[in-house]
């Protein structure tokens, strides 16, 4: 087989559903093969092309950038080239065009656009779904002639090809023919391709599934869309020979096109955008400038002493060229500031003093030590990633923003690409495969946290699994589930990523809409930041909103409440937090987080910042959590492997635990720069082999023994920093993180009701549910006042001190009728749920609202005043007695029906007193329990989990809780074997429990579902 | 067969020669059954006739598809 | 009540050559128990079971081979007997003499008299169930005793009954063994660990909505107008397929009868219809049986077409359970069915399925040519 072969139409898993292979993947198999060009085409988009080229790159593959397109009139679909870089800017103008100029999800490309971009590009005329072969198969040569002249129009000589395809179809001889003869007629040369829709044979039959999946049919489903053979994919261009022998010219004008074409230069660009600066000034000078006057307002008089550290950065960003990037984000946050939008900085730019006196962070990197290299330094040079936290509710407004600063054509979101995961895969692949709904639900919701390979070795383990045992369907699905896996699926909007181009957006690539209108760049986060672009990630933040809104209820009561100057050591707050009552606390609420409260006994700030960075995978597998814990607490003594290493270990008390201490460390021990020992650290955390980690090793350890240190501490050192690499954390986000959660911490003490109002406002958010929010709020003596249709505004409400009052924006389905509710309002208040279906509030809508007890103040008759809704009675009588009042069961079910949550009391509740009487301890009766008691409880069930464990044994965590608190507990691998299945099942999420209370929870013996037999 | 497709086949005690191959094409068929790929061609015998052989090129079997009078 | 399912023992062979004293004689066939005498019986021994255990159950056991000669009379006349009596019937002989049989009202009066009769003229022991379903009944005869089911115990008899109000209950209950199916949906069953009714989806209903008998022949009509010039017939001949397939599937019943006509836009009309001796539901079946009746299509384009089918409720032999395209079986339809792959217009599924699909890039086969 020899060398060379150029394959021009080729989709990856970019075209959706239309291709199933990583363009990388698509790249190694065409270099495997020795094919020397490939053009990637998915459809309407070039979402893949950043892969594409660096792999292209690597293997030594000549890259084209090209599209296939829909035409207009249901003319079928053309291949498009970008024979160079200015092609390539006239491809993504025609593309762009196409998906503004239409509907979401249906671009079609207009004959003006064509004819505007068309002589730039390079035209193949498809497969049999293209304008030759539609036409062809409809029968209908004079389509197909004056299509061609159509084209011919638009695509000067030599820009033009007549595609044949080498795909093995039935009719290809007859179609081939009549494209020939056209070719000779009309002076268009052929040309062979493949139409690559997968890379090899073998990935056909994920490629079926994958159809069957866009058409929504099962497997055996007969579909024109359905390919009947495996041909389309990266043949060997031997093949190709062989297939097409009969029109060699085809094969010919392949290669010489091949030759003709090259890549767009979109790789390692600079397209970050100037600041615009006041006349007269260059960038470096403002920016000092900025820093300057922002140095003064943070430090006042110590700024002298801090000044060396900042100019120390500043030369760094000068040097980086990145001022333009600061002044940016500089600019953003002011105005934020200006609006009064509650923000903070988060993740690694908080290890910058200039960060932190230009305003957009709040963490004072100076007074903590940070290693400003953890953030930036002259080896990495890449750009800075700046991520801000902002209200949530608010985030949009600074969108908006930086949009009108900068030209609407020059910002854009940035995508991200919605991948198949495991349990959508196992769904649809196995709904394809024919199975029932229900099994495959319970399968995808009781895959373990492990990937599909692993899951597949280890079938028998895996108790969900067992009662299939060996079906050798279920391992088909299985297998192809994985090799789904990990594909891109959807185009969704990324979270907060913003980009700025210097240049219109659409010289970089074609932007469309997303589903909520905005206008995003179809690339990945991780492709935009090669494509130069500058990236900023601004966040919405819900704790922010509930926070906001905490506030300005305290503010009503007390004008002078300053958030910003909470006393950073307010004993009471600690305690909460000791005895791990933080449900609610920003970061701190989660079981494991409350758990770790409890031993720790956080007394002082420091203690925050570290839960913070414990609490992870990392640290709980490396088995840090316990000498932390036990140095803290004094139990084992604090030790120093040198004494140079104290000043930056002292904090956390000898143990390694962030980031910037290993970067400290190589840099005090080894003499490192800072920036190499950055480097260094982001070597290790990548988990390289190990003679790569003996390499660096040998490094440290030399450059530690020149300077007098001892090998055996060298190596000890080494070891450490080695071992915890991976594991430690940004200091610098734990710092930004823990002001917020201490702060929240100290709201949740002392201000509980406006703290809750704020949770509820802020909803959804946080790690539990409306239910359990209420039992705490209701255990912290709050009055939850239910949903009133006159009296609720539609947020959350504070009527009285220690009263809160549910909002109309609870109800599902409301929505802005909420409001509207609210705003029409009768004097009086309603009397009647009709006038609400007067005032355009629907059917059904206004009898969850009576079922929900809306209308209990004009009212307790809700089955008249239902009857009365479906009547369209406006009469009608209902009696204003409680006789004809719901039972307490009743309200509450329903509650929970529409709501989810119950208003007045949880749903275990009215069964309390028949539950004592059988036995049945509540969760705060289980509290009170000496430790190794056992104990049978009728409990709530919330989020059971499997996280990783230091075992690496499967224990499942879960939450009980009743209307007398929230307990967590736990069962370990024998347990779960037995009765995990209780736990996933989709029925009620009350079960009964058997178990032995433990100091931090219940250790679970026995579950099994709650019948209830009671009144 | 030779690098063509088919040139002869036999078929009912008769030898039928191939006068030309008017199409071939390949069929995965109910792959997800375990179903071998299939290749097809439709020949124009020498004296009139038009057949569709289909060959399965693991078992090397041969027979007859389709014919069309 | 109303169906018994009993198993005999202790049968008065009926031909001279029967050897010795039928006591501890026991009749094996197969290697499992035919038949065995009263003690034996009264030891354990049962029809059905297991030659090998026979000494180990009863040691003084004599182990005799089957004759057919032995037992042709008792066979014949037992069956008589139950024509005579019994609403309706099923004798077994293969592994003993039993089977059901369905009698209007059972009560254990009416049971010792009809006993009585038995026993005067071809057996001497009897162990039954009974309950409101053969297949209750089946379970319930062999294990009543575990159950702690009512019984009525006489003279050589134990009969478990299952009372109507609980029958209810145990339908979920019912081994999955006593199902008539095929091995394959046998082994589908054990694969997933089921081993009785209740834990099988959707099993329950499908069984009960099984009446053990006939009953009356039912037409359903499904009919579709073509969307217009292009519409594949193929397509639409699946869609209505596939359509019958699932009432089917959803009401329990299978087609025997099949008619289906077309009509053109000028108002033409063509139908062909067929009868085959036995009702199928399952989809492939179906839809096999729907093509043969389309070997011969008329030269015009249908605006309508309409499929008629009279259906029948189906034996549990007939419960397919996945839908199509389940591991392995290529286009094997039962006995009495073959699918050729090969040949002129013989287009049962799997063919159909090929041409459809080529229909959609075969020029010579597109649909309108």
């Amino acid at each position: 087989m020899g060398k060379g072969g150029a394959h021009l139409h080729v989709h990856s898993a970019f075209s959706f559903l239309e291709g199933s292979a990583w363009p990388q993947r698509l790249v190694e198999e065409a270099a495997r093969q020795g094919i020397e060009t490939l053009a990637l085409t998915d459809l309407h988009r070039v979402s893949g092309i950043v892969p594409f080229l660096e792999a292209a790159e690597r293997h030594g593959i000549r890259a084209v950038v090209g599209a296939e397109v829909e035409l207009p009139e249901g003319w079928g679909r053309l291949v498009l080239l970008a024979p160079d870089h200015q092609g390539y800017l006239a491809l993504s103008q025609l593309l762009q065009a196409a998906h503004l100029k239409h509907p979401r999800g249906q671009p079609v490309v207009e004959w003006e656009d064509l004819e505007q971009w068309g002589s730039g590009l390079v035209a193949l005329t498809g497969d049999r779904q293209g304008v030759m072969g539609r036409a062809w198969w409809s029968q209908d040569r004079k389509a197909m002639v004056d299509r061609l002249q159509r084209l011919t129009a638009i695509f000067s000589t030599g820009k033009l090809y007549l595609e044949l395809t080498a795909s093995h179809l039935p009719g290809d001889r007859a179609f081939h023919d009549v494209l020939a003869e056209l070719s000779e007629r009309h002076h268009v040369p052929l040309i062979a391709t493949n139409a690559v829709h997968y890379p090899t044979k073998a990935d056909f039959g994920l490629f079926d599934l994958l159809t069957c999946i866009r058409l929504g049919q099962p497997i055996e489903s007969v579909h024109p869309e359905r390919r009947i053979n495996a041909e389309n994919y990266l043949k060997p261009w031997a093949l190709m020979v062989e297939a097409l022998a009969r029109w060699p010219q085809a094969l010919r004008n392949a290669l010489e096109l091949a030759e003709r074409l090259s890549p767009p230069k979109l790789l390692r660009q600079r397209r970050a955008p100037r600041f615009q600066l006041p006349p007269g000034a260059d960038a470096p000078r403002y920016l000092a400038q900025l820093v300057e006057q922002g140095g003064r307002w943070r430090y006042g008089a110590r700024w002298p002493k801090v000044l060396p550290r900042v100019q120390k950065e500043l030369k760094v960003i000068n040097e980086l060229g990145f001022q333009d990037y600061f002044l940016v984000v500089w600019d953003v946050a002011r105005w934020a500031r200006r609006q009064g939008i509650r923000f903070a900085g988060r993740g690694s730019a908080a290890d910058s003093v200039v960060a932190y006196v230009l305003g957009i962070t709040s963490v004072d990197a100076y007074a903590r030590n940070l290693q400003f290299e953890r953030f930036m330094s002259p080896e990495r040079k890449e750009t800075p990633d700046i991520d801000i936290d902002f209200d949530a509710r608010r985030r949009d407004e600074v969108i908006a923003y930086v949009r009108q600063r900068y030209g609407s054509e020059r910002v854009a979101r940035v995508a991200t690409y919605q991948t198949y995961r495991r349990r959508l895969a196992v769904r649809e692949i196995g709904k394809v495969l024919g199975f029932p709904a229900e099994e495959l639900d319970r399968l995808a919701k009781s895959l373990p946290e492990a990937p599909l390979r692993v899951i597949q070795e280890r079938w028998e383990a895996i108790p969900e699994l067992r009662q299939y045992r060996e079906s050798p369907r279920m391992r088909a699905l299985l297998r192809w589930a994985e090799a789904a896996e990990g594909l891109p699926r959807h185009l969704g909007t990324h979270l907060g990523g913003v980009v700025i181009s210097e240049e219109p957006v659409v010289e970089v690539g074609p932007c469309e809409h997303s589903a909520k209108g905005e206008v995003i760049l179809p690339f990945d986060k991780r492709d935009v930041e090669q494509l130069g672009l500058l990236k900023l990630d601004l966040l919405a933040l819900r704790a922010f909103t509930a926070v906001e809104e905490a506030v300005g209820e305290i503010r009503r009561r007390q004008p002078n409440f300053d958030y910003e100057a909470i006393p950073a050591d307010d004993p009471r707050t600690y305690r909460r937090l000791q005895r791990g009552e933080s449900i609610g606390v920003f970061q701190l609420e989660s079981p494991a987080q409350r758990a770790l409260a409890q031993r720790l006994h956080p007394d002082r700030w420091e203690d925050i910042v570290a839960s913070l960075a414990l609490i992870r995978p990392g640290p709980i597998k490396g088995n840090m959590v316990d000498p932390f814990i036990a140095r803290r607490q004094g139990r084992e003594p604090v030790t120093y492997p040198h004494p140079d290493l104290e000043p930056i270990l002292a904090k956390t008390y000898g143990v390694v635990l962030f980031q910037e201490q290993v970067i400290a460390i190589a840099s005090t021990l080894a003499g490192f720069t800072p920036g190499e020992a950055d480097a260094l650290r982001r070597v290790m955390t990548h988990g390289r082999s190990h003679e790569e980690m003996a390499r660096i090793g040998e490094q440290f350890k030399a450059k530690a023994i020149a300077r007098g240190v001892e090998p055996a501490v060298a190596e000890t050192v080494f070891q450490q920093l080695a071992g915890y690499a991976s594991y430690g954390f940004n200091e610098a986000h734990a710092t930004a993180f823990a002001e917020t959660s201490y702060r929240t911490a100290y709201l949740l003490e002392h201000h509980p009701t406006e703290y809750f109002l704020g949770l509820l406002n802020a909803q959804p958010m946080g790690y539990y549910p409306i239910d359990i929010l209420l039992v705490e709020a209701r255990r912290r003596g709050i009055q939850v006042l239910p949903i009133d249709i006159n009296a609720s505004a539609v947020a959350t409400t504070m009527p009285n001190p220690g009263q809160l009052r549910l909002g109309l924006g609870m109800v599902p389905g409301l929505g802005e009728k909420a409001a509207r509710i609210v705003e029409r309002r009768p004097p009086g208040g309603y009397r009647h749920p009709l006038e609400l279906v007067e005032a355009g509030v629907e059917q059904d809508l206004v009898g969850r609202l009576v079922r929900i007890g809306a209308f209990d103040g004009v009212t307790p008759d809700r089955e008249g005043l239902l009857a009365a809704v479906v009547a369209g009675d406006r009469l009608g009588m209902w009696s204003l007695t409680s006789r004809s009042a719901w039972s307490w069961g009743r309200i509450i079910y329903w509650d929970y029906r529409e709501l989810g949550f119950g208003q007045h009391q949880q749903l275990l509740a009215p069964w309390r007193d028949w539950l004592t009487r059988q036995g049945y301890f509540s969760v705060e009766g289980a509290k009170r329990l000496k430790p190794g008691r056992r104990v049978r409880m009728v409990s709530t069930i919330f989020r059971p989990h499997r996280p990783p464990t230091r075992s690496g044994k499967i224990v499942v965590f879960l939450t009980l809780y009743d209307e007398t608190g929230v307990l967590e507990a736990w069962m370990g691998p024998e347990r779960y074997q037995r009765f995990g299945q209780w736990l996933f099942s989709p029925h009620s999420p009350i079960l009964a429990v058997t178990g032995r209370v433990e100091e931090r929870g219940l250790a679970v013996e026995a579950v099994e579902p709650w019948r209830r037999h009671g009144p | 067969m030779n690098q063509e497709g088919p040139y002869a086949f036999r078929w009912q005690r008769r030898y039928v020669r191939v006068a030309k191959i008017l199409d071939s094409w390949r069929d995965v068929g109910e792959w997800w059954n375990a179903e071998p790929e299939l290749w097809f061609w439709r020949v124009q015998g020498m004296e009139q006739g038009v057949y569709e052989l289909a060959w399965d090129p693991q078992s090397d079997r041969w027979w007859l598809y389709r014919i069309y009078d | 009540m109303g169906f018994i399912a009993w198993r005999l023992g202790g049968l008065y062979p009926s031909a001279s050559s029967f050897p010795g004293t039928a006591s501890d004689a026991v009749v094996v066939r197969r290697q499992s128990v035919y038949d065995c005498g009263m003690a034996a019986w009264d030891a354990g021994i049962r029809p059905g079971q297991a030659a090998r255990e026979v000494r180990w159950r009863y040691p003084s056991a004599q182990v005799l081979a089957w004759r057919p000669d032995w037992y042709q009379a008792t066979q014949e006349a037992l069956g008589d007997w139950l024509a005579g009596h019994a609403a309706r019937f099923a004798m077994e002989t293969v592994e003993g003499m039993g089977g059901w049989w369905e009698y209007p009202r059972l009560d254990a009066e009416t049971w010792r008299n009809l006993w009585g009769e038995v026993q005067s003229h071809w057996a001497r022991r009897c162990q039954a169930g009974v309950a409101g379903h053969p297949l209750l009944a089946r379970w319930i005869r062999e294990e009543g005793e575990r159950w702690h089911l009512p019984q009525w115990r006489g003279d050589g008899y134990t009969v478990y009954y299952l009372p109507e109000e609980k029958e209810t209950k145990f339908w979920p209950y019912l081994p999955l063994r006593y199902l008539n199916v095929s091995p394959a949906l046998r082994e589908r069953w054990w694969r997933y660990g089921w081993e009785c009714v209740g834990q099988v989806p959707g099993l329950l209903e499908r069984l009960r909505l099984l009446p053990a008998g006939a009953a009356p022949p039912e037409r359903l009509l499904l009919r579709e107008t073509l969307a217009g010039e292009g519409e594949v017939l193929g397509r639409l001949l699946e869609y209505l397929g596939g359509q019958l397939t699932k009432v089917l599937a959803e009401r329990g019943v299978g087609v025997d009868w099949i008619r289906v006509e077309w009509r053109g836009e000028g108002g033409e009309r063509w139908h062909k219809a067929r009868r085959w001796p036995e009702a199928v539901g399952e989809r492939r079946r179906v839809l096999a049986r729907l093509s043969s009746l389309l070997q011969v299509l008329p030269p015009w384009p249908p605006v309508e077409i309409a499929i008629e089918a009279e259906v029948h409720p189906l034996s549990t032999a007939q419960l397919g359970f996945w839908k199509e395209g389940d591991g392995g079986k290529k286009g094997r339809g039962m006995a009495g069915e073959a699918e050729e792959r090969v040949g002129v217009g013989n287009l049962a599924w799997p063919q159909w399925r090929r041409e459809t699909m080529w229909s959609f890039w075969d020029p010579w086969r597109r649909v309108g040519r």
